[in-house]
């Protein structure tokens, strides 16, 4: 094969972008170049989104310069950067749920006609129809977003990119809500992309898609640049290595106790999305539930922790029945069950509020006995709580929102940490977490049932639940298809059974 | 066929439920359905739809303008304290009289629009507090007192019936044709719907967000300006209350009318079903008998019961997709 190499669609030289604080970005100079899709990879806080995001005209530079095509190029804001073909696509979906596709694709920009400017909604249909077709997009212009999946959304927004004379696509991982098939064809259409030449900037934490996708690979750490390397003179450990600058000896460091008296049982539990579900939990024992995106197994979790309604069935805490009656989270918390959402930013926390209100959240019955809040106690508990789960901060007033993904979920753990609770519930625990913080949630997790609390633990990550549960359920179409021991454990059996 | 299906489809339940209030008053009040009660229904109507109209476009890019009362009013009080003091039988006073009050509810709504749409305030407080000042500026002008007794000339730029109905009423039909051209039909328009559904998407989309906020304000208060001169063309008297209530009015119009209060959808046509659905019940309530005490009294309860219909309804829909997955 002849590696050619491709013309230069954009030269970044010694970036930095300080917060008060920290260097988030410090000294990094990259070259991206036309018809490649580059990766950016690093631990969370490396400063990837960050960097990116001094491209894209979000955030000012402290220092540094950007060159396009040779010209210098000096973002004030986005529309300057995507009037400069630099477009950006962020991790949260960017859209307006009640307009159709074509308006939202040409929001801003829609043709007109005639003396009054009125909008021309024909024309505008049949451009975006061309533009969706000219992608291999199947897509209606005419529908309305919000009936659109999660990964058609997405691919909305990438097609709006591209009809604003793009350049440069900046992904920032985008496919930490997308199935497997999903992600399949978002794939495809940025391979299409990058063969008409545009350049793609990807941020991920999947290893996978790294080798999947990239052509190019650049690992940022502590917000300084480590490395780039082409990805087919790149093996995976090296890249680990570099990302986490120590060598992780272990992913999965759990130590196997002797399961307790059962904590949870479930007896022909039946709700909206399941049916008929027998399982149970027992102390110091990490129970896995595995199965396909939409199978039911958050709906069962949520069941448990009282925030779902349930039709009928039981379910024994401790030996004692629940109520199902008017089972609530309220005393599902009273009870001591926890439950860390796969949702960090709308479900887990209150995002505007502080690490400490955060952490003492749950726990404000249990901690104060007369309804006057402690501020002592208050900031001793969520210390306490800050440095055993190791949360990287300069301090607990800080809003969660500043928070990286990991620190964040660990402010979640933390949370419940706090209310000393006898069962946990994980639902997608690493999602959206680097390969470094991961470990130090595995760690956590094994810590917890070591101490005696059972875990239930969903995963879309077979590898993650291999690695870590004593026995798994699989779950399929809202039934139980299967609890495998921890002997059978194997990808294509568990597969198997949840397909 | 098939399209009309959608569209009905699409009504929401408030609508229904008004529509069958009307039923149930048309066999309880035969007198109802008295074309003179339905034209009278038409004109009470007509000054709260222009200023609802305003109100739709405030709320359909996500916000509330709770001052247009306290606009209407303040305008209808220089306007006719102007038509007072000039004299009311020129037809360059009168019109005049109708630039002053519009122009006044511009300057209110663009004071609106400065804060909240170029710097950013709470819009909830800044027209609470543009409402105060509105109310409390049209008592000083007369010293709490009411301007009655106008010129005829003024008075039929209301009342003067063209092809057996009010002017007021084809003045209000007017206007409303405009804000639905403009909302339906022009990119100003179109802006007004993507900021309500979402700002942050519409603003990195190269729209002018805090422009078209500034605008909204301003028509808004230039609508509740125009509607204030009405009031007193039609009621023949200028009171520092007789706006009074219609902010609350207009925001229950548009809300009955399908627009919800998180913005981004509906439109002014729903407005307009909503306003004259809210009166056609008050005008029911008292053909059937009932004081105007225990016509509040229902009207809450009326409004009420439809949005619970209304909720139940969507939570069968969403039981109906969750269902779907199963096959």
């Amino acid at each position: 094969m002849v590696e050619q190499q491709k013309s230069v669609l954009m030269e970044i030289k010694q970036l930095t972008k300080i917060f008060p604080g920290v260097r988030a970005v410090d000294d990094v100079s990259l070259t991206i170049r036309k018809g490649e899709v580059h990766i950016i990879i690093g631990e969370n806080g490396a400063g990837k989104s960050t960097l990116v995001k001094m491209m894209a005209g979000i955030y000012s530079l402290n220092g540094g310069e950007m060159f396009i095509e040779g010209e210098k190029y000096e973002p004030m804001n986005v529309l300057q950067a995507q009037k400069a073909g630099i477009n950006m696509i962020h991790q949260e979906l960017n859209v307006m749920p009640h307009r159709t596709v074509a308006q939202n694709i040409y929001v801003g920009r829609e043709p007109v006609k005639g003396v009054l400017h009125m909008v021309d909604t024909k024309k505008m249909n049949q451009m975006c129809s061309d533009l969706l077709n000219s992608l291999e997009i199947d897509i209606d212009p005419c529908m309305l977003i919000k009936d659109l999946s999660i990964a058609q959304q997405q691919m909305v927004e990438v097609a709006k990119a591209i009809s604003n004379n793009n350049k440069l696509l900046i992904m920032d991982e985008p496919t930490s809500s997308l199935t497997h098939k999903e992600i399949d064809s978002l794939f495809k259409m940025t391979r299409k992309l990058r063969d008409d030449g545009v350049a793609i900037i990807y941020i991920s934490h999947r290893m996978q898609e790294l080798m999947e996708i990239g052509d190019v690979v650049t690992i940022m750490r502590d917000g300084c640049h480590v490395g780039t390397r082409r990805i087919d003179e790149v093996d995976m450990a090296e890249i680990i290595y570099l990302m986490v600058g120590r060598k992780i000896e272990k992913v999965y460091n759990r130590t196997y106790n002797e399961p307790g008296n059962v904590v949870i049982e479930t007896q022909q539990l039946t709700g909206k999305r399941f049916r008929n579900v027998n399982m149970n939990v027992r102390k110091g024992e990490i129970v896995g539930l595995a199965g396909l995106v939409g199978a039911g197994r958050t709906e069962i979790a949520k069941a448990i922790f009282g925030y779902d309604a349930v039709d009928s069935g039981s379910l024994v805490f401790n030996g004692e029945e629940i109520s199902l009656k008017s089972y609530s989270t309220f005393d599902a918390v009273q009870k001591k069950i926890s439950f860390i959402p796969e949702d960090r930013k709308q479900e887990g926390l209150c995002i505007k509020m502080s690490i400490n209100d955060n952490i003492v959240m749950s726990a404000l019955p249990q901690l104060f006995h007369n309804s006057i809040v402690n501020d002592r106690l208050l900031s001793k508990v969520s210390k306490k709580g800050i440095k055993d789960l190791g949360i990287v901060t300069t301090s607990g007033n800080k809003k969660v929102n500043n928070l990286s993904g990991g620190n964040q979920q660990k402010v979640v753990i933390a949370k419940w940490m706090v209310t000393d609770s006898d069962l946990f519930i994980f639902d997608e625990p690493t999602r959206g977490i680097d390969v470094g913080a991961k470990a130090e949630i595995y760690t956590l997790m094994n810590n917890i049932a070591k101490q005696g609390a059972g875990i239930l633990m969903i995963s879309s990550d077979l590898p993650e639940l291999i690695g870590l549960a004593d026995r798994i359920y699989v779950v399929k179409d809202g039934e139980l298809t299967g609890e495998v021991a921890q002997k059978d454990f194997s990808q294509e059996y568990i597969l198997g059974l949840a397909l | 066929m098939n399209k009309l299906i959608v569209v009905l489809k699409k009504v929401p339940g408030l609508i229904w439920g008004s529509f069958l209030a009307l039923v149930v008053f048309a066999i309880l009040a035969p007198k109802f359905l008295n074309p003179l009660n339905l034209i009278n229904i038409l004109n009470n109507s007509s000054v709260l739809l222009i200023i609802a109209s305003g109100m739709t476009i405030a709320i359909l890019s996500g916000q509330l303008d709770i001052s247009v009362g306290g606009i209407a009013t303040l305008a209808a009080m220089t306007a006719g304290l102007y038509l007072h003091n000039v004299g009311d039988t020129s037809a360059i006073n009168i019109i005049l009289a109708f630039v002053i009050g519009i122009l006044v509810g511009m300057a209110v709504g663009s004071l609106n629009g400065l804060l909240i749409g170029v710097y950013q305030y709470n819009y909830w407080l800044v027209t609470f507090s543009t409402m105060s000042i509105s109310y409390g500026l049209s008592q000083v002008l007369t010293n709490g007192n009411i301007i009655s007794g106008y010129s005829k000339m003024f008075r039929n730029i209301a009342n003067h019936r063209f092809l057996g109905m009010p002017q007021l009423v084809w003045i209000a039909l007017a206007v409303v044709i405009v804000i639905i051209f403009i909302t339906y039909r022009t990119k100003f328009g179109m802006h007004i719907y993507a900021i309500g559904d979402s700002e942050q998407c519409a603003a990195q989309s190269g729209i002018n967000v805090k422009r078209i906020r500034f605008s909204i304000f301003v028509i808004a208060g230039g609508l509740a300006g125009l509607g204030g001169v009405l009031l007193v063309s039609r009621t023949n008297s200028a009171s520092p209350i007789i706006g009074f209530g219609y902010e609350f009015d207009a925001i229950a119009a548009v809300i009955i009318g399908g627009t919800p209060f998180s913005g981004g959808s509906g439109g002014v046509i729903g407005t307009i079903v909503g306003t004259v659905m809210l009166y056609a019940i008050k005008a029911g309530l008292q053909l059937v008998g009932f004081s105007v005490y225990v016509q509040q009294v229902f009207i809450g309860i009326f409004i009420l019961s439809i949005i619970v219909v209304d909720v139940i309804n969507q939570n069968r829909k969403k039981e109906k997709g969750s269902r779907r997955v199963y096959k």
